[in-house]
């Protein structure tokens, strides 16, 4: 009797044990737990090296002269064109990396002051005395459209420049002042806007560059509008992008704007379809005032 | 009286002069507009030279983390970096801006230039700034800390901050896959729970294959994961953290064949269970452990998964007479088809963003993964092969990974499973490498939402 009560019990621990053992085996797993390495996150400033060229770029109270004391050497003269942005450099140390290049793009009263050198070639009617400030140059370029104001604008042109061209005293057999009325012109520059083969050129040479930003969400909706300064050789003096408030909130907007306007700078020297080489875009050099200042407006809505 | 007339004639004045200039800078600002509306998609080429170090040891981590972030980023089909060999500018003075010009002639639009230095404490510090070569500015500036043995997942969140700044989407790349690591013939086939980074590196068996263990899914907002095995044949649900280890039961389910997904709160999980014949979708809170019914009628409806803002379900049903993908609210009213294409369509799931929804299509005995609009418009499909199945999205939803299985011999031999990617526009396919067989990916969150993203 005690021998099968003790045997019972013996069975009954060997059948508890299996089970136990075996339920925990089949409703728990052996599970490997696998931490992340721990990262900290700061955004560049006081710990690196930047602040040294910080005050390199410090120096020069964002006049003209900060181009010429743009701290690396630059083979090319684009740079200089894009010299009106603040240096990189000293945009780091705020917290927000990420906003730094944004004052790159602040627009209106940057670009016409900051424009430093004489034009090279001389323009006739819009450059000399007004150069120093720019802003009251575009009324000028309006009026062209009047041919209202037609004579207003002869009577100028004459009085700055060429009080000779007169027309009673234009000799039709003399080719130079034929040669002269067309200077007249074109250099008034003004009356005529880019013709649709001019617009196409450009158009073709920017498009060539354009990377369009398939993957944002509802990209075909994403319209960058810039408005871009040229120099009178056809290249790109400023790109101005002109929704600087969405620039500063919208990641796919501001990637979609650096990509416009990065295509506007990249294309200004290329290559033909007739394999020659370009300089600056392909627009009439003595149209100058037409081009001067273009609005851009990148829309990739037939794209998608 | 006189006082006031010279007042109104002086606000006149004024108001004159500051009207003025409006006028003519209004009249003025009538430059050309050109409207460009063609341009062209590909690679934005990018330069990533070695990170700088003072010593062997920074040095070479300078190289690894300049080459995975050159790796994730050419992985993603949006990057094209360009070779070493090219660069005119060899080193670069890190916080100077380098010489763009030189940059220039290479033909890149962004340049990363970096350095990686062991501090005094051991700990590395890897930082960056990232150029705009064109512009001339500099678009990003970043410092990193961590233990040596994090180097990856710092190159991982640099990746993650450099995609972030050029494309304008959050990254995806300091992320996991969890999947099903498949062994032995076709008979007795092992299955383990692993884990791996997104790029298919330090891959961790979780289970050790004792067990039958499917269809892992993660939450949404937690590094937590959900599976389905088996315990005295019946279905079982586990809660697993992989951060802590810790498991917990959900549930038996019976009835169960696919493990549940959670709502994008995380509070829920929805799943769908086999009734008799009929199959239908049961939401559970994971707080009270209450079920409810979400659909009725005869038929298999299965499959489902929520909307990124819970307001609607996608799910799968043959009520209509063949297989197909509809989309609910929440609670289970106005069910609506939104697959009309040839064929059947599977394995719904919605995108992270909410635009799209990706599915498994079979047609003419071929399988398809593709994607279309939660409305059913706009469908296209983006791989197609013998057997493709199961996508699951990035956590940025640009891009799925799905299970790809090649057909072997007769006797059943020589197939293999294996894990692919496939970005949005189809182009991008590549597969994951991963230790032998693997089936079943689920794609993490983003392990840590680092402070550049807005």
């Amino acid at each position: 009797m005690r021998l099968s009560a003790l045997l019972s019990a013996l069975l009954h621990v060997a059948l508890l044990a299996a089970i136990m053992t075996t339920f925990a085996r089949s409703s728990r797993f052996d599970l490997v737990a696998t931490p992340n390495i721990p990262v900290e996150l700061l955004t560049l400033g006081d710990v690196t090296n930047v602040s040294a060229a910080v005050e390199r770029t410090e120096e020069p109270p964002a006049e003209e002269e900060v181009i010429e004391e743009q701290p690396e050497p630059e083979p090319e003269p684009e740079p200089q064109q894009m010299a009106a942005l603040p240096d990189p450099v000293m945009e780091l140390p705020p917290p927000e990396a990420e906003f730094l290049p944004d004052e790159t793009t602040e627009p209106e009263p940057e670009p016409e002051v900051v424009e430093p050198e004489p034009e090279p070639e001389p323009e006739p009617v819009a450059a000399p005395a007004v150069r120093p400030n720019v802003r009251p140059e575009p009324p000028e370029r309006r009026q062209e459209f009047n041919f209202d104001q037609a004579a207003a604008l002869i009577d100028r042109a004459p009085r700055e420049e060429e009080p000779e061209f007169d027309l009673n005293n234009l000799d039709l057999g003399d080719t130079t002042n034929v040669q002269t009325a067309d200077q007249a012109r074109s250099a008034v520059g003004l009356g005529t806007g880019l013709t649709i083969s001019q617009t196409d050129a450009l158009k073709a040479n920017i498009e060539a560059c354009w990377v369009v930003p398939a993957g944002a969400p509802d990209a075909e909706n994403l319209q960058i509008n810039l408005r871009v300064q040229f120099n009178p050789d056809a290249t790109v003096r400023q790109v101005d992008i002109l929704d600087t408030i969405r620039y500063n909130t919208d990641g796919f907007f501001r990637a979609a704007a650096d990509s416009a306007r990065r295509a506007v700078i990249q294309c200004q020297n290329g290559t033909r379809f007739d394999g020659s080489y370009r300089q600056g875009y392909d627009l009439p050099r003595e149209q100058y005032e037409t081009w001067r200042t273009v609005r851009l407006t990148f829309d990739p809505q037939d794209m998608f | 009286m006189k006082n006031l007339d010279q007042f109104v004639l002086r606000c006149a004045v004024l108001l004159a002069i500051a009207l003025f200039p409006t006028g003519v800078f209004a009249q003025g600002s009538e430059e050309p507009h050109i409207v460009i509306d063609q341009g062209h998609v590909a690679p934005m080429p990018v330069a990533i030279p070695s990170f700088t170090g003072t010593n062997d040891a920074e040095s070479r981590y300078g190289r690894d983390i300049a080459s995975v972030i050159s790796a994730n980023l050419e992985r993603s089909g949006l990057f094209a970096p360009a070779d070493q060999r090219s660069f005119i500018e060899r080193e670069i003075e890190f916080g100077a801006a380098p010489q763009f010009g030189s940059w220039r002639l290479i033909r890149v639009d962004a340049l990363l230039n970096g350095r990686v230095v062991m501090q005094e404490d051991g700990r590395l510090r890897v930082e960056f700034f990232l150029w705009d070569v064109y512009g001339e500015q500099s678009m990003l500036g970043l410092q990193f800390f961590s233990t040596p043995e994090g180097w990856r997942r710092v190159a991982h969140l640099i990746t993650d901050a450099v995609y972030e700044r050029l494309t304008g989407e959050s990254g995806y790349f300091d992320t996991r896959i969890v999947f099903i690591a498949e062994s032995g013939p076709a008979t007795a086939r092992v299955k383990r729970l692993a884990i791996m980074d997104q790029d298919g590196a330090n891959p961790i068996m979780l289970t050790d294959g004792a067990d039958l263990v499917l269809t892992p899914r993660f939450s949404p907002t937690e590094q937590e994961v959900v599976f389905l095995s088996y315990f005295n044949n019946t279905p079982r649900v586990y809660l697993f953290n992989i951060e802590s280890g810790e498991q917990e039961v959900v549930g038996d389910f019976p009835g169960m064949t696919f493990a549940p997904r959670f709502s994008p709160d995380g509070d829920q999980i929805i799943m769908s269970l086999i009734e008799g014949r009929d199959s239908h979708i049961y939401t559970m809170d994971l707080r009270t452990g209450q079920r409810r019914r979400l659909t009725s009628g005869p038929d298999l409806n299965t499959a489902p998964c929520f909307s990124p803002d819970g307001r609607f379900i996608t799910f799968e049903s043959d009520r209509g007479g063949s297989q197909q993908i509809y989309v609910m609210d929440r609670d289970g009213g106005n069910p609506h088809r939104i697959s009309f294409g040839d064929g059947r369509y599977g394995t719904p799931v919605w995108s992270p963003r909410g635009d799209l929804i990706a599915f498994t299509k079979i047609y003419n005995g071929r399988f398809y993964i593709g994607v279309m609009r939660p409305d059913g418009s706009g469908e296209r499909l983006l791989t197609e092969s013998f057997l493709d199945e199961g996508p699951t999205w990035s956590p940025n939803g640009r891009v799925l990974m799905f299970t790809r299985q090649s057909p072997g011999r007769a006797d059943g031999s020589g197939a293999s499973t294996r894990i692919w990617s496939v970005d949005l526009t189809g182009y991008n396919e590549r597969p994951i490498l991963t230790p032998g067989d693997a089936s079943d990916p689920a794609w993490s969150p983003l392990i840590s939402r680092m402070p550049w993203a807005q």
